[in-house]
């Protein structure tokens, strides 16, 4: 009897967590309108090209299924980083996410923090351009 | 015949009485339970903050729903965050440019106004800057919702 139940409940539960992550991720395609983020948009543009993430950036909020917003820092190395550390590579950090405009709800999020960055920005936006691609191939 | 002591013996036993009244109707708001799949809305934070929690409430795997629109959240999310870079002084002596961050946040039932949770995390040598303050706070939300 348990295992009857079992077997009519396990595909059910399997069905309905797959019913929500279809729900939650971002199909390929998707028209993506990317935020002002004080110049890190560009960057992420240009990375989003670059790792042919497969999806279609729109220069309207009103036009776009998703938005992406975030928060990008930068700090040059300062006398100290050079002159004891031997590095003048920035410190960058950023974070984005990825919102379903019609839900409103975040279907992905990221953070990268390069201490010691080679490419500066560009480093950290394909960095995050990196995973979005990961997210879409891998959610169903 | 009432004894002397008869105001007193009273006057004790309904302070006592009360206390055991206020102790079985009164819940801490911070025992308060945080549901599963509970959809939050983060605050704007100064720096960006509210991007870094997101992100860290995905990556630990907080089973929560961040939502962007404040009228559809049962909860919201508040706090502030702060970064201090690193000194000269601090790379000479300790050879690490590690910045020390700092930050706090609460999460509120807007519906009671009772604050359900509040954390703060200190981090003297943050490896990974705002990164990794956020995760501190996405890993005690997560904690707080699987021990309820």
């Amino acid at each position: 009897m348990l295992y009857r139940i079992l077997g009519v409940i396990g595909p059910a539960v399997t069905f309905c967590f797959a019913l929500i992550g279809a729900e939650r991720a971002i199909p390929g395609g998707a028209k993506i309108y990317i935020a002002p983020m004080d110049g890190f948009e560009t960057y992420l543009k240009a990375a989003l090209e670059k790792k042919q993430v497969p999806v279609v950036v729109v220069d309207q909020r009103d036009a776009a299924e998703y938005e992406l917003t975030g928060a990008a820092e930068s700090q040059k190395a300062s006398t100290a980083k050079k002159v004891l550390m031997w590095d003048w590579r920035s410190k960058e950090q950023a974070s984005i996410k990825v919102t379903h405009l019609q839900s409103s709800e975040v279907v992905f999020a990221y953070s990268v923090h390069k201490a010691s960055s080679a490419h500066g920005k560009q480093s950290s936006a394909e960095a995050c351009a990196k995973h979005l691609k990961e997210a879409i191939q891998t959610l169903p | 015949m009432i004894p002397k002591t008869f105001p007193y013996t009273a006057g004790l036993l309904l302070i006592m009485g009360s206390h055991a009244l206020l102790g079985q109707s009164v819940t801490p708001a911070l025992n308060k339970p945080l549901p599963r799949a509970a959809k939050v809305f983060i605050e704007p934070v100064e720096s960006g903050f509210e991007n870094y929690l997101a992100a860290a409430i995905q990556k630990k795997g907080v089973p929560l729903v961040v939502v962007i629109n404040r009228d559809k959240a049962d909860f919201i999310i508040s706090g502030v965050a702060e970064t201090e870079k690193a000194g000269w002084a601090k790379m000479l002596f300790l050879g690490t440019d590690a910045s020390k961050e700092q930050a706090g946040i609460k999460i509120v039932d807007p519906k009671t106004e009772e604050v359900v949770f509040a954390y703060a995390v200190h981090k003297g040598n943050s490896a990974r800057g705002k990164q990794s303050a956020a995760e501190a706070c996405a890993k005690h939300i997560k904690e707080k919702i699987e021990l309820q």
